[in-house]
């Protein structure tokens, strides 16, 4: 790919912990990036959100971590820190002044190999308050709150891992005990099940060196289990409608398409970025200027590792009738089934994508979570240097053969919320 | 190799200098100034065109005018149609943007640098030419006023709506949104875009940005014979807004009855950005509500677990801008979450702040100087910042200087001066049933509706 040529240097210690570190000298920064091999994918039902709560727990401090000192440690050498789950990983990272890098090695090394004498009963009852009013602010407070849930329960059936939201219900946040969090870390928090990233102005051969120096000695144990993916099955349409007090309708649709990573999905991400990335895409033109049934319409291509969701979302202008903006998508999808894409919609399409990876790989910390992805999914961090290509490579009749066989009414799940119901 | 010590974090290597890239500047006969910084880890670039057409220049009445009259620039010019523009810079990948705040507007365009003359060329048309067509008016009108629908059903933006107009005033300046409502988008007209941006999108007094893998010789270059070479009107003298009327404590609740969660916020007007005190404020902002490892986060989330966020912060303006503290809490925690952070200010008021805790929130703010500096974005951002408040090039690298000589002192004072709880309203979106009771405590409550 012009433009980025990453200098990639790769070990993988004794313990099976993979080591990726990229020299970036543009700013004396460094990004440390951990990644886990476990999401909400593998959680069991009646302890949903239970990897992202402990998540939360991994900056309740480790053995010689103190309770809120991850942070501080941090912070006061001019660092940032955080952390995030999804349905398939599971990420920790910093992103520290380049001399600092052995601090941030200190203190994910610590969390990975010494975290269970620091846990205790308290720090679970407070985290499970914290993450109960996350769920609070992020969905059940939010106006179309549960639709997108309820889009993937219906998108893929129980006991599809990927039923159930990575936030987990209020019900199972409050179940969780403290016993599972310390089964949960020692059968998924392991070197084996982990990749190491680091990115910034450090020497690669000093820096692995020191990778070795902080996880070499943590012991690795027997594989995680592996989560089954039973394929999406449901005989489509599916079609459900609410009513609540949001001031505008809105409609939720989706379709199973490939796992990230294949042919397929690049095709799937390529045609949505055809149909409706940017001012100029078919769906915004038609919908929301040249008609004016939608006040929004946007169309997405989730990464996820065991199946994948092409979504389209659009919200209603008022006064328009929902089965108009209905009926308008499911034209456009069905056109782009017929016959490829127009060259300057494609063209269009093949640049944003280039574009905002170039955007994204400004950042080091960006950079950092690329390659953890890549190596944990793949096991080829060097995958991003040809991310762009794999784009590129694909014909415009590949995007109107998935449309035609991927995007089809008979796979397809739409969730649609009305306005009205109880005042808010 | 020497034992491992796990039991101390490790000491970092001495801490590598941090300069902001070199500026070039260069003003065109027409009264435009450029500012070039080169940045080369990615093959982009941006430009932005700064104007003094804030919000702050609007009438009243017709609130929402600057950012209408800036969102209709791209929709269309002598030479092309909006959506021609669209396809022209989207083919390129690139991304275009418009828009105003309450000190300046702006247009820009990112892009691949290869694209950077076609994309000049652009950004020169519509700051210059736009036709700000009657029908793309009306339509961006309807677009505005179902955004302004939809924006009903965000407890979020409530609770920043209703806090500005506690503080301010409702109408006054600051006490609204850039948006406008209503009421005052449905008075605008065509012709009151077009001489909005008559008398304020004048680029004698403008600025033209550009940062990215660029030239900074050919960028001057081609805007000598572009954007640099256009007719340029001079705008008029921004207005400026000095100081907020006094405000009181009183109680907001904005009824959502059955909302999930209680969005509460605390507000006072801040400090205009060239005020000497402002970056005691941003300090005492950080120590407050700006980290992790501040006091309201610590206290109200770490320690008590009321809430997933909380923090405080304020955008630097010409003027005293908001300083608001946002938390979204259990509804049935509101009141201990209120009485919790009215605590935490009161404390500042009243207690120095020790020199350990002092010195690590000096450190975070200037260590994290580099991270803010990645990309193409941050780096404009920094440039507007320049130009809107005329600060000298060296502002930010001054910065850590200027931190380390804070003291506690200063920061107890300010706090006495500016952060008496006695002025701070309190807004409350949630279910009014259950938080009036709970409320009334803390100063007279008014309910309005959410819708």
């Amino acid at each position: 790919m012009t433009g980025v040529t990453p200098q990639l240097v790769r070990h993988r210690l004794d313990n099976g912990l993979a080591v990726v570190v990229e020299r970036d000298d543009s700013l004396p920064l460094v990004a440390v990036n951990v990644r886990y091999h476990v999401g909400s994918k593998n959680e069991r039902p009646g302890r949903t959100g239970f990897a992202h709560l402990f998540e939360h727990m991994l900056f309740q401090g480790s053995q010689h971590v103190g309770t809120n000192d991850h942070f501080a440690h941090v912070q006061r050498v001019g660092g940032v820190a955080n952390g995030s789950t999804s349905r398939d990983t599971t990420t920790y990272y910093e992103t520290l002044p380049a001399e600092h890098l052995e601090l941030g090695l200190w203190l994910e090394s610590d969390r990975m190999g010494f975290l269970l004498p620091a846990l205790t009963a308290e720090k679970l009852e407070n985290q499970r308050q914290v993450v109960m009013n996350e769920r609070r602010q992020r969905v059940d407070n939010q106006p179309y709150g549960r639709a997108s849930e309820r889009l993937f329960e219906l998108l893929y059936p129980a006991p599809h891992p990927y039923s159930w939201p990575v936030i987990g219900t209020m019900e199972d946040i409050a179940a969780a005990r403290l016993a599972e969090i310390a089964d949960f870390f020692r059968t998924y928090y392991r070197p084996s099940n982990a990749v190491l990233a680091v990115v910034g102005d450090v020497d690669p051969d000093a820096a692995l060196l020191a990778a070795e120096r902080w996880f070499g000695s943590i012991p690795d144990g027997a594989p995680p289990p592996q989560v089954a993916a039973p394929s999406p099955t449901f005989a489509g349409p599916l079609r459900e409608q609410s009513q609540e007090p949001v001031q505008l309708a809105r409609i939720y649709r989706a379709y199973p398409v490939p796992p990230f990573g294949r042919r397929e999905w690049y095709a799937a991400d390529l045609a949505a970025y055809v149909l409706a990335d940017g001012k100029s895409s078919p769906l915004h033109h038609d919908l929301v200027y040249r008609r004016q049934l939608a006040t929004s319409v946007g169309s997405y291509v989730y990464g996820t590792e065991l199946d994948a969701a092409f979504l389209l979302v659009a919200t209603v202008r008022p006064g328009v009738e929902v089965v108009r903006v209905e009926e308008a998508l499911d034209a456009h999808v069905a056109r782009l089934a017929e016959s490829p894409p127009a060259a300057p919609d494609l063209e269009r399409a093949r640049n944003r994508i280039t574009h905002q990876l170039f955007d994204g790989l400004q950042r080091v910390d960006r950079r950092a979570e690329l390659y953890t992805e890549l190596a944990l999914f793949f096991g080829e961090p060097e995958r991003l240097a040809t991310e762009a290509d794999r784009y590129l490579e694909v014909p415009a009749g590949a995007i109107s053969e998935v449309a035609a066989s991927l995007l089809r009414p008979e796979r397809s799940v739409t969730v649609v919320v009305h306005q009205g119901g109880p005042a808010a | 190799m020497s034992r491992l010590d796990r039991s101390r974090p490790p000491q970092g290597g001495s801490a590598r200098a941090v300069r902001f890239p070199p500026i070039e500047r260069h003003r065109f006969a027409n009264g435009l100034e450029a500012l070039v910084v080169v940045a080369r880890h990615a093959p982009l670039a941006m430009v932005q065109v700064l104007t003094p057409a804030g919000t702050l220049e609007e009438p009243l009445e017709k609130a929402g005018l600057a950012t209408l009259t800036a969102s209709l620039l791209d929709e269309g010019t002598a030479h092309r149609t909006g959506p021609e523009i669209a396809a022209a810079v989207e083919q390129l990948g690139g991304e275009l943007g418009t828009g105003a705040n309450w000190d300046l507007a702006n247009a820009w365009l990112q892009m691949r640098s290869r694209d950077l003359g076609l994309g000049l060329e652009l950004l020169t048309e519509i700051v210059t030419a736009p036709e700000l067509p009657e029908h793309e008016t009306e339509r961006l009108k309807q677009e505005r006023l179902a955004e302004l629908l939809r924006r009903k059903d965000s407890p979020e933006t409530l609770a920043e709506v209703t806090i500005l107009e506690a503080v301010y005033g409702r109408g006054g300046p600051y006490g609204r949104s850039i948006l406008g409502d209503e009421s005052t988008v449905a008075r605008i007209g065509r012709e009151d875009v077009a001489a909005f941006f008559r008398r304020y999108w004048g680029l004698a007094g403008g600025h033209v940005l550009v940062v990215g893998d660029v030239d900074p010789g050919e960028v001057f270059r081609r805007l000598e014979g572009g954007l640099g070479a256009t007719p340029a009107a001079t705008s008029p003298a921004p207005t400026v807004f000095r100081e907020a009327p006094p405000s009181t404590r009183r109680v907001v609740i904005v009824d959502r009855p059955h909302a999930r969660q209680t969005e509460l916020r605390l507000g006072k007007a801040g400090l205009p950005r060239n005020h000497p005190q402002y970056l005691v404020l941003r300090l005492l902002s950080s120590l407050l509500g700006g980290k992790f490892t501040s006091r309201l986060n610590l206290n109200l989330r770490e320690r008590l677990g009321l809430t997933y966020s909380v923090q405080c912060s304020f955008q630097p303006r010409r003027g005293p801008s908001p300083w608001v503290v946002r938390a979204a809490v259990a509804t049935d925690a509101t009141a201990q979450a209120t009485a919790e952070a009215l605590a935490e200010i009161e404390r500042l008021r009243t207690e120095p702040v020790g020199a350990r805790e002092l010195a690590e929130t000096v450190d975070y703010l200037t260590g994290t100087f580099a991270y803010t500096l990645q990309t193409l974005f941050d780096l404009a951002g920094r440039l507007e910042e320049l130009v809107a408040f005329g600060l000298p090039d060296d502002a930010f690298e001054r910065q850590a200087e200027q931190y380390r000589a804070i003291t506690a002192g200063q920061i107890r004072q300010l706090a006495e001066e500016m952060l008496d709880p006695a002025q701070m309203p309190i807004v409350a979106v949630g279910p009014a049933a259950e938080l009036e009771g709970a409320l009334a405590p803390f100063g007279e409550v008014s309910r309005i509706s959410a819708a």
